[in-house]
């Protein structure tokens, strides 16, 4: 199979990756306020005062974001050079198990810069994007399927979702992992 | 490139990304078990509802040509998603190593998939060829790849794993967390094959359902992040090649064997 990834745009990608992890740190702080406080502030009082504390919150996980941002764009770089094809987050996600594994020199680096990124806040973004995203394709599909379709997704979902589950579980159990 | 960076459309993500994360993570019991709302969906949702495509009002705020560019940040939103969780398999690689079994097996799983839904699409919804696009796997890029290689996306076939594709991509996320934080609250499972089952969709799939279990069992957290990430690295890794030589032919003979069951 050809490698498809050779069509990356690295320099694109890393401006647009620099925007991303923007947003990240921002999500981040805001998520921390959120899980510390959650109980003693009211819904108006984190939005005043996540946004108030920004720049100094941000600075915390500044470093986290750093080595997040350099093995993205490695990443990246891996998959358009390989003489292969997978997908590049696949690559992103071999480094990056590579440079936090026990063999890795700077391993206690990356895992203590990291820890103070939290993954979900990670992905506030992402779904903003994805429901940006909503074009003409997705409109046109359910026009055509209706719910029909739906219905057979979400038992796709169910299926696979528990299909793997159980099989996760009988082999834990039968080899002794759980 | 300046196309890519229109203000205006970052602008509305990072407002959202503020409201979302400050309304933070709440759970909701059920009775039987509990469910977990999580900062993405308020801001899928929010994304939704000022996406000129889905509500016609929202074009005062942002055109249609502005938010064209969104498809290609959620590639790249991804990312850092990625590294940051496939971090967490690092302290944890002697357990994942032990649990390479298992990890290896549950990507048979995805058979589970058709075994369920194939006869629903068939049987309940007198679906034809479509059903084998829509129910050989749970439709993420990797296989419209491979159905549009094989049958065209215009056939049957590819009309049917866009269908759930786009199901995926509107219900998915949502989807899954609520039902990992479902499955969990009735304790069946053990929080080890509940965070594998996470990794068998797409990144924002995983992210979802992992970050749901977390929201469960926060002392858990390390673990959960490690086999869920572990899970999905083995999913980006095989699915491709799984599809193609085991769930496909799988699909195309038990299509055979439903609609002849369906004409009789």
């Amino acid at each position: 199979m050809n490698n498809q990834n050779k069509s990356i745009n690295l320099g694109q990608s890393a401006v647009l990756l620099l925007l991303v992890c923007f947003i990240g740190l921002i999500a981040n702080h805001i998520y921390g306020f959120t899980g510390a406080n959650k109980e003693s502030m009211s819904f108006f009082m984190r939005l005043i005062e996540g946004p108030s504390s920004l720049i100094g919150g941000m600075a915390e996980a500044f470093y986290g974001m750093v080595v997040i941002y350099l093995i993205s764009i490695v990443g990246l770089a891996i998959a358009k050079y390989m003489p292969f094809y997978l997908p590049s987050i696949a690559w992103i996600s071999l480094l990056a198990i590579l440079v936090a594994s026990p063999i890795s020199p700077v391993a206690d680096i990356v895992i203590a810069t990291t820890a103070k990124v939290h993954f979900l806040a990670l992905t506030t973004s992402v779904l903003a994007y994805a429901g940006f995203a909503i074009g003409q394709l997705e409109i046109e599909t359910f026009k055509k399927s209706g719910i029909k379709i739906i219905v057979i997704g979400l038992f796709v979902f169910i299926g696979t979702y528990i299909g793997s589950v159980i099989i996760a579980e009988i082999i834990l159990k039968s080899t002794g992992q759980i | 490139m300046r196309s890519l960076l229109n203000p205006k459309l970052h602008l509305l993500v990072v407002f959202i990304v503020i409201i979302s994360d400050s309304i933070g993570i709440h759970k909701i019991s059920l009775g039987v078990g509990a469910m977990i709302l999580l900062p993405l969906f308020y801001a899928f949702i929010l994304a939704t509802l000022l996406n000129p495509n889905v509500v016609q009002a929202s074009s005062k705020i942002i055109d249609k040509v502005s938010v064209k560019s969104s498809v290609a940040f959620v590639t790249i939103a991804i990312m850092p998603f990625i590294a940051k969780f496939s971090i967490g398999i690092g302290p944890k690689l002697n357990e994942i190593i032990n649990a390479g079994p298992a990890l290896i097996f549950q990507e048979i799983g995805n058979l589970a998939t058709m075994l369920i839904a194939m006869p629903i699409a068939i049987l309940l919804f007198k679906m034809g060829r479509e059903s084998i696009g829509s129910t050989h796997s749970i439709a993420r890029e990797p296989n419209i790849a491979l159905i549009s290689d094989k049958y065209g996306l215009n056939s049957p076939e590819g009309v049917g794993v866009m269908g759930v594709y786009v199901v995926g991509t509107l219900f998915g996320t949502i989807f899954f967390s609520l039902m990992a934080s479902f499955l969990a609250s009735l304790d069946i499972f053990s929080i080890q094959s509940l965070a594998m089952g996470c990794g068998v969709g797409s990144g924002s799939m995983t992210a979802a359902c992992s970050g749901a279990l977390v929201a469960m069992k926060p002392e858990l957290e390390g673990t959960i992040t490690a086999f869920a990430a572990a899970s999905n690295v083995m999913t980006y890794a095989t699915g491709l090649y799984m599809s193609l030589f085991v769930a496909l032919p799988i699909a195309e003979w038990f299509y055979k064997v439903l609609s002849k069951k369906e004409r009789v």
